[in-house]
């Protein structure tokens, strides 16, 4: 058969270029908010292969996660200065495009006949790539294979970057989620674990720019306006003009750059409302798939750091709150004096010790991987007794739809890093009810949660990212409706920042 | 160690009455710079894989120095001289590489310094291209002694800016 160039296929050839180069970008501002990529699921302090950032964290003080940040250049990342909600929006956006564009792709090829270009049909092909291979080096253009319309090393280079790197990343690009990733947690392991998938993940946007950065010349040395003509017009017969088109398709990918940094710098909540519009019909079928993790007692961090209190290990991110309610209850060991209210649209509002928590929860307990928003991760054994329960208990009314948590932290007081007040999340009724989300007590049956990892109370919310398992928890209020509490948004960093409610992604 | 409580004294990290005790510090930004230059955000700590790295592209400059030398297409005169020194010499940084833990990337780089100067003599000469009459695979060799060189220079000049380290050192991260 005649492979050519497709409409198609060029069509796909010009998307790939601003998904790619889109992805990238805003992959960097996402690695950016946590420059340091690890081995181990732990993320042990110091053991990371690889950092991206100049800045070196305080020796002998603790520090957040939230300071970790890199401040990269919007001319490297989109949109730059560590706005990682506004990255991630846009890593999802194109993520829509860039899947369904690809899904569309492996069709077409396998209907028409075209993934011969990508597929070699004989043992020969590899034998001539490595002859193209040398003929390269020799500083010689080797020949397309007849029938096809490029060379064997060009089609096998092709081929291992649509039909193994790209499913590769999107694979790893999946289990960066905490629902998909708590939900296959099996899968997550036999990958290597969350760390080992982000490393590849990243390996992955480096293969695509080291591709690019081969691709590009070669495309000069094959001749420019002849080759990028087959990539507009389909032939080369009239090399200026299709030369010309794809030169000014380039030049527009670099406004489109400009123009969406830009935008977003300026106006978050239009991209904010562009991702909820393309992304949420996606992200929210995810709620179909509760986490279920089974770690061991022996997965938890800490043990390989040697130290006895394995719980100084479980990495902390965010600052325990400065009143002197909460610190008075922290010295009276929270036994007696911390209580939990449950309240709002309920037919039984409650009020529970700990000691109520510990007898409720019958010694209940999971082992379960933190997936920060950022990327740090820690494995940590909560025992606790599960929100479906407490809310079986306290009976929602008919029409309660959401259930909002609220913490003794106040952000604008406790954490230099941020404004604003009470720190709040809200959940759905379909994620409060998940067999994982959890009212934790205990960190690692060593007693008390540390201050730092949100004592005495706090909640787990395992299918989402980091930041909505609440910390020093004081108060959960079952509602019909969270969006007219404060901005409206179901949380702290969803009302002050750029996040989307679910955080299921 | 005077304070048996904290994790980092235990450790043998001490950076009492500096600004880094207690402040995170930002490195490599110049005065009047909001960032640093953008190579200095990249620091990878794969000591033992950079180091066979190292020694596996001055490996592939000695191959590729022998293959030119046993050819019957001399880049000059006395090339072949040349090219053998290069060739020993490279076998036994290879040696030297992979049986002791000796940080030898400076004789590395004279390694590769001199097969580069092989090949600018070739250009004057009589270099074995396909376009003077030697055959694709010897050219394909031939060219391969100046992209090894360059790769080492580049991972050299990677290695002396910190971006990347080879064993025995290492990036000592604490963070």
């Amino acid at each position: 058969m005649e492979l050519g160039f497709p409409w198609w296929l060029r069509v796909e050839h010009f998307l790939n270029i601003i998904f790619i180069s889109f992805l990238v970008r805003s992959g960097l501002e996402i690695l950016g908010t946590y420059p340091k990529l690890y081995r181990s699921q732990h993320t042990v302090p110091g053991t990371s292969w690889a950092q991206f950032t100049v800045q070196e964290e305080a020796k002998h003080k603790y520090y957040t996660v939230g300071g970790e940040y890199s401040d990269y250049s919007p001319r490297i990342s989109l949109p730059g200065r560590g706005m990682l909600g506004l990255g991630r929006y846009w890593h999802f956006i194109t993520v829509t495009g860039f899947v369904t564009c690809w899904i569309i792709y492996f069709v077409l090829l396998l209907v028409t006949g075209q993934w011969r270009r990508y597929v070699p049909t004989s043992w020969d092909t590899f034998a001539q790539a490595g002859q193209d291979m040398l003929a390269y080096l020799a500083f010689t253009m080797p020949q397309p294979v007849d029938g096809m319309v490029f060379n064997a090393l060009q089609q096998l280079s092709y081929g291992f970057v649509i039909l193994v790197l790209t499913p590769l990343v999107i694979l790893t690009g999946a289990f960066q989620s905490p629902a998909i990733a708590n939900h296959f947690s099996r899968i997550t392991r036999a990958l290597g674990g969350r760390q080992v998938i982000r490393s590849i993940h990243f390996l992955c946007l480096v293969s695509y720019v080291a591709f690019f950065v081969i691709h590009v010349p070669l495309v000069f040395l094959h001749g420019y306006l002849h080759e990028t003509s087959k990539m507009v017009l389909g032939h080369s017969n009239n090399p200026v003009l299709g030369g010309s088109i794809f030169t000014i398709g380039l030049i527009l990918v670099i406004v489109l750059h400009v123009v969406a940094t830009r935008w977003t710098l300026a106006d978050g909540r239009a991209v904010e409302r562009l991702h909820n519009l393309i992304v949420r019909p996606w992200s929210n079928l995810l709620y179909k798939l509760p986490a279920r993790m089974h770690y061991d007692r022996s997965n938890i961090t800490g043990k390989d750091m040697g130290l006895a209190n394995t719980t100084q290990n479980f990495r902390g991110s965010g600052r325990p709150p400065e009143t002197e309610e909460y610190l008075a209850l922290m010295a009276n060991c929270y036994e007696d004096d911390y209580v939990l209210e449950i309240g709002g649209y309920v037919e039984r509002p409650m009020t529970l010790t700990i000691a109520d928590l510990r007898e409720l929860a019958a010694g209940h307990s999971q082992t379960t991987l933190h997936h920060c928003v950022q990327g740090f991760s820690s494995i940590g054994r909560w025992r606790g007794i599960t929100v479906s329960d407490l809310l079986d208990l306290a009976g929602p009314l008919p029409g309660a739809t959401d259930v909002v948590y609220t913490s003794f932290q106040n952000m604008g007081r406790d954490d230099d890093l941020y404004e604003g007040g009470t720190y709040y999340v809200s959940t759905p009724m379909v994620e409060a009810r998940m067999p994982q989300t959890l009212i934790a007590f205990e960190l690692n049956d060593e007693g008390e949660i540390p201050a730092k990892n949100g004592g005495p109370v706090r909640l787990r919310l395992e299918t989402s990212t980091g930041f909505r398992s609440l910390k020093w928890l004081e108060r959960i209020e079952v509602v019909n409706r969270y969006d007219i509490i404060l901005e409206g948004r179901g949380g702290y960093f969803e009302d002050t920042d750029f996040y989307d409610r679910n955080q299921l992604i | 160690m005077e304070d048996k409580n904290s994790p980092a004294l235990r450790v043998g990290v001490d950076f009492r009455g500096t600004e880094n005790a207690t402040q995170p510090v930002l490195k490599h930004i110049k005065p009047g710079k909001k960032r640093a230059p953008l190579l200095r955000y990249i620091r990878i700590n794969l000591p033992k894989t950079t180091r066979l790295l190292l020694i596996a592209v001055i490996a592939v400059i000695g191959a590729a120095s022998a293959a030119v030398a046993l050819s019957n297409h001399p880049p000059f005169l006395f090339a072949t001289l040349a090219l053998w020194g290069i060739c020993g010499v490279a076998a036994v940084f290879v040696a030297v590489g992979l049986l002791t833990s000796a940080r030898i990337w400076t004789w590395g780089l004279f390694i590769a310094l001199a097969s580069l100067l092989v090949y600018m003599g070739g250009l004057l000469g009589n270099a074995p291209y396909v376009w003077n009459g030697a055959s694709v695979v010897s050219a394909a060799i031939w060219n391969l002694t100046l992209l090894a060189s360059i790769a080492y220079m580049v991972l050299f000049w990677a290695l002396r800016y910190g971006m990347i380290v080879a064993a025995p050192d290492n990036q000592n991260f604490m963070d």
